[in-house]
């Protein structure tokens, strides 16, 4: 604690030494430095610092990995018109490009049409149509699936996902890509 | 008890620091000693080498700058695809659409300040006379490691894939044409023949293997790209290091001999 006396001194400035402009900046920063190292709070300080600005650093690489463009494509999506489409017939036109099947099929005597994802669903390989055994056969691990899509054989355990599909009045088979159906959803009539 | 030290009591903790705070001088010469990622640093340097005048600290913060190079450099080749269709678009989103994508910015303005700082460097080793010996090899080297540091940055500067980085590769490599003998403008490269064919064409010279082809396209990015992100950097990678021990070697940080 500084008396009155010794702070009266410091305002007489003839008793000041005078400090060079140049080493003036280098002498508050000694100065700094030596009061933090004296406290002992300092490897606190220390660590608390450099943990903090490498978490900020590291978190900004994550964000900056982190993708901002979302490549999915939302809405309804126009494919063929029905009578492309002949009765009881697998399409693969679209397998590349929007990776599903379209499957005409007739059942109990009713004119279906439905879109099979070509995704095996076992761990994602696109499937095959095989025309001769008339089932959807998956390249990878041999999981087969009938022309509605249901599950034939493993080691897939569920049958093909489906697409939400819809038929336009002019006749346009429409599917929407991101919505996916399982089970027997997703198939529509047509008569 | 405070989490600091309830952490240095962990066990992860005293797997990694096997040995207690050092206290005294001896187990602080001991710890830069052993540790593998401070022995590069020396157990006791002379007083007038931590004076900032003496240096500039212009080595260590060009590797400093080498450093942000690498991380930055290795972020953006997450983005980054080295194709005519795709590399200026993908450069242009990295500094409209992706969340920090300043780590672009940061890796150009890092690069114009490695230029600057290992020149500084350079005649600040120069003006203090330090090339001369036992330095003159350490000399050889940091010449070398500025050759690279441009080779860096001309290979980089094309990566943009603009109007301006096109033709300054182009300029650039076209003065590689004029090497004597191997380059297809260059003195004494017509004498160059076999049975009255001239062996080094715009097809067959020096700039042709450097760029992969006769011209700046696709193949030629694809060299550059291969050079600035792997080729050159491991040759940096090495030579610093040789230049960081034959400082220890050499007598030590840039003091008189």
């Amino acid at each position: 604690m500084a008396t009155n006396s010794e702070l009266k001194q410091h305002d007489d400035l003839s008793q000041v030494t005078a400090l060079p402009r140049r080493s003036f900046f280098g002498r508050t920063v000694r100065q700094l430095i030596g009061m933090i190292a004296a406290s002992r709070s300092l490897a606190k300080v220390v660590t608390f610092g450099l943990v903090t600005i490498s978490g900020l650093i590291i978190g900004s690489w994550i964000r900056f990995l982190w993708p901002n463009r979302k490549h999915a494509v939302g809405g309804w999506h126009r494919l063929a018109h029905i009578h492309e489409l002949p009765p009881d017939s697998v399409d693969g036109r679209w397998v590349m490009s929007q990776g599903v099947w379209i499957v005409r099929r007739t059942d109990q005597g009713r004119d279906r049409i439905l879109v099979l994802r070509a995704a095996c669903t076992h761990l994602g390989c696109t499937t095959q149509w095989d025309p001769s055994l008339r089932q959807f056969v998956c390249p990878c691990h041999g999981s087969a699936f009938s022309l509605d899509g249901s599950r034939l054989r493993g080691p897939a355990t569920r049958a093909l996902d489906r697409c939400a599909v819809r038929l336009t009045s002019e006749g346009f088979v429409e599917i929407a890509p991101n919505r996916l159906l399982q089970g027997k959803q997703g198939e529509i009539e047509y008569l | 008890m405070s989490w600091l030290a309830r952490l240095r009591q962990n066990r992860v903790y005293r797997s990694i620091f096997r040995v207690p705070i050092p206290k005294d001088r001896r187990q602080r010469v001991l710890v830069i000693l052993m540790t593998f990622i401070l022995h590069i640093h020396p157990t006791t340097i002379p007083r007038y080498a931590v004076r900032l005048r003496h240096t500039w600290c212009m080595g260590g913060l060009a590797f400093f700058l080498f450093l942000v190079e690498v991380v930055t450099g290795v972020l953006l080749m997450f983005y980054y695809r080295p194709v005519p269709g795709t590399a200026y678009q993908d450069m242009w989103e990295l500094r409209t659409s992706v969340t920090f994508g300043i780590f672009r910015e940061v890796h150009r303005w890092a690069a114009h300040a490695m230029i600057i700082v290992v020149i500084l460097h350079m005649l600040r080793v120069f003006f203090t006379g330090s090339y001369r010996p036992p330095r003159e090899f350490n000399w050889m080297i940091g010449v070398s490691l500025l050759v690279l540091t441009l080779l860096l940055s001309f290979t980089g500067y094309l990566l943009p894939w603009d109007q301006l980085s096109l033709w300054a590769a182009t300029v650039g490599t076209n003065m590689v044409a004029a090497t004597p003998l191997i380059g297809c403008e260059g003195p004494g490269s017509q004498w160059l023949t076999w049975n009255g064919v001239p062996l080094i064409t715009r097809e067959s010279d020096l700039r042709y293997f450097l760029l992969g082809s006769s011209q700046i396209d696709g193949v030629a990015l694809n060299r550059f790209y291969v050079w600035h992100c792997i080729g050159l950097p491991i040759f940096m990678a090495f030579l610093c290091g040789l230049h960081f021990w034959r400082v220890r070697k050499d007598g030590r940080i840039s003091g008189s001999l």
